[in-house]
């Protein structure tokens, strides 16, 4: 199992590498890091740069779950929709390896962009995203929003794979998902944030310092829910994790595609 | 000798709609023809013998096992699938050396495994290439290469004449033909009959979900009683020849076409009919130019069978 899963991964990764998939995703990743560069240089603010805004809301509300969402329904649907898993489902191979060797290349590219997209947009803003002024960004909170923004990658590409091994078009679902769920009821004052991810993304941040929770509350408009420990924002999250893995594992092992001719 | 494939009131319902119903069927090794026209089921039982999808009812088995997501089975065999997709960034060497991977070969083997698959299809010289820029004879070449690269035990090939030229279809009848010489057990589902015919005599033909008939083509010909058996034969002198095979009793017409001399000869036992032209030719009563059973054939068995 474990050879067939790292045989698809190589093959994914390098087939991400040069797909047009990739080309959307530097797209998407690039939105807060081109936001930020002309705020810094283009435009005429001149007031200091919105750091927290931008992270927040540009990088964990929208780039993170967009970016999961373009990478992680196609873990599987892909292959279903090009007609191509026939030559994988016909190999000596269990199923499972399929959904996890694709989703771990898939990590590598998405990671590797949160990442880049985290940093960069941090280093196009420069010293002005530090200080006191109230859009700047807490101390240490750079590691923590990579952090952050790795953990909802992971998460949400686990839950739009199992979606796509689930459902013919998991975009789309995954998009009403995105936005109806995460972005408005993630938003919402009331207890209903802590049924999505973005709340757990949101407790794990604030966790990690006063600063940063203090910063939070403020970009909410007070503490109008409470937050989770990170320790339970983070195993609440792995829980989410496990739960999509084994969901789709299971799904992609049982179920039966039937592909048009 | 042991059936390779056995089914069991086998039936697949898409919602309303039946793909495959009651189906039982048990066939032998060698090579076999799986024929029946757009929408007979072909596709579906082939998806059920390579286990893309399981039955909703009833029981199939190939090569002893069930086929559904079992590793023991797709070790044993090698499946080209009907549509036309393949993944077309890659070129064919390393699509096949990378599913060969996927069977469990080492990595320098898979490429040779995939080398000499390649070789066998005639695909050596663009085995370097894009898929995307293959011809569509090329890209059924390869999906043919890539079944018979893990050197399976049977081969299962839907449609794999769809779209290629007279002279690809032929070097793909003539590779079957010689897997199945080497060993190889082959099962080809087409819905050109005469295609199928020159390939193998066993056939299996479906229509409308259901098997209409098995066995060799003139043992389901000689199943079809109520159609007379159809002779056309060329002779010398037409109405002497009409004259000495009319009274043989189990002839049941004889016409003459006027501007050809062709004697059009129905018979409801062909082999006697057989018999007793060579008793009457060897005597010497008759000189004959041709003789050819005009409904003999896959597609005329077909067409009875429909009817």
């Amino acid at each position: 199992m474990l050879r067939a899963t790292i045989i698809l991964f190589t093959f994914h990764l390098w087939r991400l590498c040069l797909s047009h998939r990739l080309l959307v995703c530097l797209g998407v990743s690039a939105l807060p890091v081109a936001a930020a560069y002309f705020i810094k240089t283009i435009s005429s603010y001149t007031g200091p740069p919105p750091a927290v805004e931008l992270a927040w809301f540009l990088i964990v509300q929208f780039v993170v779950p967009v970016l999961a969402l373009i990478l992680g329904s196609a873990v599987v649907a892909e292959e279903v929709e090009d007609r191509t898993i026939t030559y994988l489902f016909t190999r000596p191979i269990p199923r499972m390896t399929i959904l996890l060797g694709r989703w771990l290349a898939s990590l590598v590219i998405l990671c590797s962009l949160l990442l880049a997209c985290v940093l960069l947009t941090v280093q196009f803003l420069g010293e002005s995203a530090a200080g006191d002024h109230e859009h700047a960004l807490p101390a240490g909170s750079v590691a923590a929003l990579c952090q952050v923004a790795v953990a909802g990658g992971i998460v949400y590409s686990a839950l739009f794979a199992a979606c796509g091994a689930l459902v013919r078009r998991p975009i789309i679902l995954g998009l009403g998902y995105t936005f109806a769920v995460e972005a408005f009821l993630g938003n919402l004052p009331g207890k209903n944030q802590a049924l999505t991810i973005q709340y757990y993304l949101r407790s794990y941040l604030c966790g990690q310092s006063d600063a940063i929770l203090a910063r939070m509350q403020q970009l909410t408009d007070g503490p109008n829910v409470a937050m989770a420990t990170a320790n339970d924002a983070l195993a609440t999250l792995v829980y989410v994790l496990v739960t999509a893995l084994v969901v789709g594992c299971w799904t992609i092992s049982r179920r039966q595609y039937v592909l048009t001719s | 000798m042991t059936p390779i494939i056995e089914a069991e009131n086998l039936g697949r319902w898409y919602g309303q709609v039946a793909g495959l119903n009651e189906v039982s069927l048990s066939i032998a090794g060698g090579i076999t023809g799986l024929v029946g026209i757009n929408g007979a089921g072909k596709s579906t039982l082939i998806k059920l013998l390579v286990g893309e999808i399981r039955p909703s009812r009833g029981s199939i088995r190939v090569l002893g096992e069930e086929p559904f997501a079992n590793r023991a089975f797709f070790r044993k065999i090698g499946f080209c699938p009907q549509q036309d997709a393949l993944y077309d960034d890659m070129t064919g060497l390393a699509l096949i050396t990378f599913l060969m991977r996927l069977s469990g070969y080492p990595r320098a083997q898979a490429r040779s495994g995939a080398e000499q698959a390649l070789q066998r299809v005639a695909m050596t010289e663009a085995m370097h290439r894009r898929i995307g820029g293959y011809s569509k004879g090329m890209r059924q070449r390869v999906k043919i290469a890539q079944a018979i690269a893990p050197q399976p035990q049977l081969l299962i090939c839907d449609e794999p004449l769809n779209g290629l030229d007279s002279m690809g279809r032929r070097s793909i009848l003539e590779l079957l033909s010689e897997l199945g010489s080497s060993g190889v057990h082959v099962l080809v589902s087409s819905h050109v009959l005469h295609e199928v015919e020159n390939l193998t005599e066993n056939i299996v033909l479906l229509h409308r979900g259901r098997v209409l008939a098995q066995g060799t083509v003139p043992e389901v010909r000689n199943l079809l009683t109520r159609f007379p058996r159809r002779v056309e034969i060329t002779a010398g002198h037409a109405r002497r020849c009409a004259e000495v095979i009319m009274p043989l009793e189990h002839v049941l017409s004889v016409g003459i076409v006027p501007e050809t001399g062709l004697l059009k000869i129905e018979t409801r036992d062909i082999d006697r009919f057989y018999r007793d032209l060579t008793a009457i030719v060897a005597a010497g009563e008759l000189e004959i130019g041709s003789l050819e059973a005009v409904d003999a054939g896959l597609e005329a068995v077909f067409d009875y069978l429909v009817d």
